[in-house]
Order: structure tokens, then C-alpha cells, then sequence
């Protein structure tokens, strides 16, 4: 496993980042917001092609995000690079034009939780109709249905 | 002048119903957009407010063809969860109710697909066979879809007595099937007209784009997550990557065939190696796991299916993410698409393996004279059929 090699760039990137291997041999590192895009595209260059999808994860006081990258060769380590944002001004900037397949899964986080990702081409909703009412994005842990009136219709 | 083609989106009998707008100009598509959400049923959420116990059964719910994978991979995240680790036995015969699903799904494909392009003879073989793979299950679990097989630690059944003889008898008849059907898709004319360079998915885009399973090993894509981590039972069985280079649907038709005789080798090398000893870890059902998070994958017969779980040392979990391996293979669509006939679309689109029945109704818009038609399922496939039977000839010349 090339665990040294992907510390170096890691380290490279964000001297104070400390990962960890877990029982399953995947690693897990947590990333200053503005450093994540110059790591992603560090890493892509560095044989991580794939990206499986990104988790949010809404803690009460900040949304974390998780990128899972897949290594082409099985020898590297599974990444998975979380950040944080905070609640108030959840905005990060969207990462598309690195990896393209990414568009869809930003779009499924803007959609349930209302991350806005600056510089996405077509960031709109995903999963649910387009005509729900403004801040409904129910995976947040604050999520009322009570919150949200019927619409009544007229018969 | 540019027509525009929406394409769905509901159907009650597969997973994912989904709506496609296609931009095309004559016969030719030259632009696509994929609209989905029908079936969005606010899983994730539910997860949060049921046990990690309850969480087993309502995964193997997402998804009706797969769903001893989605089973499967939650069970073996939570296992990570709770930090145990499952008996030999009872991996064994997780891995084996996942290779038996694959062939079935693989199987319901093909029938699928074939029907699609009208050729209904192979339809019927196909699912003939895959009859044979449902009476193993029934035979196993005592259904024939939605096995409940999978719980954290283990699984919830042993074999039944004769079970590994039935396998033996099973695995020689398919591989003796799946020998017709790879003659019949390099040597008939019907199949060959229409998944021959139809739908090309580039090596490039495919990685670009993220696809999975038999989409991306179609295109030449080594990416198959019993080669990347052996997990489950695959340690040391007769698992090999099969891929083919050309990228068209007669390149993902021949993967999936060829993946079914992988299974069933795996089959006959999960019954020999049986070890003996207990099933499962009797965890109690209200047992609380510790504070952990864990991301577990595995390769469903759509391709790399992968959650991530979350536990704050509560009865339910924080949180459950789920990314099925038709999200990830939908934009692939799109560049398959471009540049193909109408008629095309039911292959290409049939090509990595959806909910195929989103195309129950069609709408087509001549944005021009702002004229509507409605064309069911069944008169676009009656429509490409009609279609290709009088552009066969000029097809074969420009497809050879």
C-alpha cells in the first residue's frame, strides 16, 4: 500500500492535516475548506480517477462533506477527504471541472441539504419536484414537515 | 431544425423511474438531459429513525432486483460499526445469495434488452433460464425476490439439505446456456444490426464520467470492486475481471454474459469450500454500537454500490447515505447517446441496465407547429422495430 506517498501529497498540500487508517484499510483526512480543490486536483493527477460520490453531514453547529475517491491502482489507499462548512453560509466552490462526474452528486447535496456549490453548471434540484417551497431541505437534522404549509387546491 | 424528445418518466415495475429530454434534429439525437427523482421515497431519512436492526430490512427495500446487495453492503458497514466481524460461514453464504442474484439479474437483463430490440425468441430463453435461478432461491430463502438473507453478524438462515447438490446440478447447465447465447450474440444478424457500434461509450468518458459495473467494463475500464478489495467470500475464489474493448452494446451484452460463467465458477467454489460452524453472531437486537462512522462497498450487478454510516452511540443511526450504481452510470447516457437514431434509444439506453420501463410514455413536441404526440412503450419499440426492418440495409453498410 502507497500510504507514504499519498501522506506526502497530502502533506504537501495542508502541513497540519493528520489522516488515519481504518479497520478496513481505507483513509480518512480532514481538509481545510480552501485547500480542497488544489488537493483533488493534485490527487486526479496522482492516479485517483474515480470519485464514488460525496456524503453531507449535517452536525448541528456546521455541515461536514466527505469525498470518496477510488484509486486506479488497487495498491493505493481508498480516500475519503472531509471538510467543513459552516450552516449559516453553506457555500463551497463546486468541483466539475475536475472531476465531471461530480455534477450529479452535488446536485443531490444542494438538493437535500441546501450546500451551494459556486461555479456548478446546472446546480438545480435533483431528487425533488422543482416547485417545493423555498428552504425545504429535509435531510438537515432541523427538518419539520410541520414547518411547511399544504398547498390547498381548488376543486 | 431541432425537435425535442421527453422520454418518460414513471413505470411502477422497476427501480429508478426516471424522464429524458432529447434534443434531435431528423432522425439524429444530438443532445440529452436525464430528469430523475419519481421514485424518490426519503429512505435516508427513514433510516434515521429506525434501529440499526430494522435499517437491514428497510435497505434491501431500495432496490427490488439488487436488494441482497443493498442488504449486503449496509450489513457489512454496520458490522464495521459495531467492530465484529461475522463467522467464515456466514460471509460464504452472503457472497453466495450475491453471486446467484447477480446471475438472475444479468439474466432479467438480457431478456430485457432483447426484448427491446425485438427479438423476442431470446427474450424467452433468457428468462427461462433465469426461471431455473429463481427456484434456487426459493429453494434458499423461501422467496423468490427479497431474500432477507443478510443481518449484522452473519446471516439469518443456514442451507438447506441438498442445497449444494442443486448447485452443481445448476452451474454445468448454465455454462452450457450462456455458451448458446455468446453464439447467438456474435452470429445473429438481428442482434448484431442493432448492438453493433450502437450507443459507443469512449474509454475516456467512461472513466471521465464515472461509470460503473458492466458500463465501464464494456468500454475497457478495469473497475470491478471484487478486483479493487476482497470483501465477502471472494478471497481466494475464481473471480476474474472480464472486460471488453469496443465500448458499444454488444460489448456490454457479451460482459454480462461472460459474468454469469465467473458466477457460477464462484458458486461451485463457494459450495465446495463451505466451511462448517455458526452462521451468525446472535447480536442482540438493541445492542448500541459505539461512536464510528464506516463506508462499505460492493459490487451489485449494476456496478459499485456504495453507503456511508454514521453512529453517535444511539439505537439509530446519525446518518445513511446511499449511492446506487444507476446514478452513476445515468450522465454516461448522454454521451452514449449523442450522435444515434431514434430508434436507438431503447438499446442504448437499455445498455446499462436501468429501469427501462421509464419509457412507458413518450411525448414528442414540434416545437415549430407546437403540435403534440403521445407514443406509448410498447409504439416506440413497435416503431423502432418498423424502422430498422426498412433501414436494415443501408445500416449493415454503414455499421460494418
Amino acid at each position: 500500500m502507497n500510504l507514504e506517498k499519498i501522506e506526502k501529497i497530502i502533506k504537501k498540500i495542508s502541513p497540519e492535516a493528520k489522516g488515519k487508517v481504518d479497520i478496513d484499510g481505507r483513509f480518512w483526512v480532514k481538509i481545510p475548506v480552501d485547500k480542497i480543490r488544489d488537493l483533488l486536483r493534485e490527487l486526479k493527477n496522482n492516479g485517483y480517477h474515480h470519485i464514488s460520490t460525496i456524503s453531507a453531514i449535517d452536525l448541528l453547529e456546521k455541515f461536514e462533506l466527505i469525498y470518496h475517491l477510488l484509486p486506479d491502482n488497487r495498491e493505493d489507499p481508498y480516500l475519503n477527504i472531509r471538510t467543513e462548512i459552516s450552516r449559516e453560509n453553506p457555500h463551497i466552490t463546486s468541483i466539475t471541472d475536475i472531476y465531471p462526474a461530480a455534477n450529479i452528486y452535488e446536485r443531490e447535496v444542494f438538493d437535500l441539504f441546501g450546500i451551494i456549490f459556486n461555479g456548478h453548471p446546472n446546480l438545480k434540484r435533483l431528487l425533488l419536484p422543482e416547485d417545493v417551497p423555498e428552504g425545504f431541505y429535509p435531510l438537515r437534522k432541523d427538518f419539520k414537515i410541520e414547518n411547511f404549509k399544504k398547498k390547498e387546491v381548488k376543486k | 431544425m431541432s425537435f425535442y424528445l421527453p422520454i418518460g418518466p414513471i413505470h411502477p415495475a422497476l427501480k429508478e423511474p426516471l424522464n429524458f429530454i432529447f434534443k434531435v434534429e431528423g432522425e439524429l439525437v444530438i443532445d440529452a438531459e436525464p430528469n430523475i427523482g419519481f421514485a424518490h421515497r426519503g429512505i435516508e431519512k427513514l433510516m434515521e429513525n429506525k434501529t440499526w436492526m430494522q435499517n437491514a430490512f428497510l435497505a434491501e427495500h431500495i432496490c427490488g432486483i439488487c436488494s441482497a446487495d443493498h442488504q449486503g453492503c449496509y450489513t457489512q458497514g454496520a458490522e464495521i460499526i459495531y467492530e465484529k466481524k461475522p463467522p467464515e460461514r456466514g460471509l460464504f453464504i452472503r457472497t453466495l445469495v450475491w453471486e446467484l442474484e447477480r446471475i438472475h439479474s444479468h439474466l432479467l437483463w438480457i431478456g430485457v434488452a432483447m426484448h427491446e430490440a425485438g427479438f423476442d425468441t431470446f427474450f424467452m430463453y433468457a428468462w427461462r433460464d433465469r426461471e431455473v435461478v429463481l427456484d434456487l432461491f426459493e429453494a434458499l430463502c423461501g422467496r423468490r425476490v427479497v431474500y432477507s438473507m443478510s443481518t449484522i453478524g452473519g446471516v439469518r438462515r443456514d442451507l438447506p439439505s441438498q442445497f449444494a447438490e442443486k448447485i452443481k446440478k445448476f452451474v454445468p447447465y448454465i455454462k452450457k446456456r450462456m455458451k448458446v447465447y455468446e453464439d447467438l450474440a456474435l452470429r445473429d444478424q438481428t442482434i448484431l444490426a442493432r448492438f453493433q457500434n450502437v450507443g459507443i461509450l469512449k474509454k475516456s468518458d467512461a472513466i471521465d464520467l464515472g461509470a460503473v459495473g458492466p458500463t465501464a467494463r464494456g468500454s475497457g475500464v478495469k473497475r470491478d470492486v471484487r478486483y479493487e478489495e476482497s470483501y465477502g467470500a471472494y478471497e481466494g475464489s475464481p473471480y476474474r475481471i472480464v472486460v471488453e474493448d469496443a465500448g458499444d452494446s454488444l460489448a456490454k451484452l457479451l460482459v454480462r454474459i461472460k459474468e454469469i460463467v465467473v458466477s457460477a465458477d464462484i458458486l461451485e467454489y463457494l459450495v465446495d469450500n463451505m466451511p462448517s460452524g455458526p452462521i451468525n453472531l446472535n447480536l442482540p437486537p438493541m445492542a448500541k454500537p459505539p461512536v464510528n462512522e464506516a463506508f462499505s462497498r460492493v459490487e451489485a450487478p449494476r456496478g459499485e454500490l456504495v453507503y456511508y454510516l454514521k453512529s453517535d452511540g444511539n439505537l439509530k443511526p446519525y446518518r445513511v447515505k446511499v449511492r446506487t450504481p444507476t446514478l452513476a452510470n445515468i450522465t454516461s447516457v448522454v454521451a452514449m447517446v449523442k450522435g444515434m437514431y431514434i430508434a436507438d434509444i431503447p438499446v442504448v439506453y437499455a445498455s446499462i441496465d436501468p429501469c427501462i420501463g421509464c419509457m412507458d410514455r413518450v411525448l414528442i413536441i414540434d416545437t415549430k407547429k407546437r403540435k403534440q404526440k403521445i407514443m406509448t412503450k410498447e409504439e416506440l419499440i413497435h416503431f423502432s422495430n418498423k424502422w430498422f426492418k426498412k433501414h436494415l440495409n443501408e445500416l449493415k453498410e454503414e455499421r460494418a
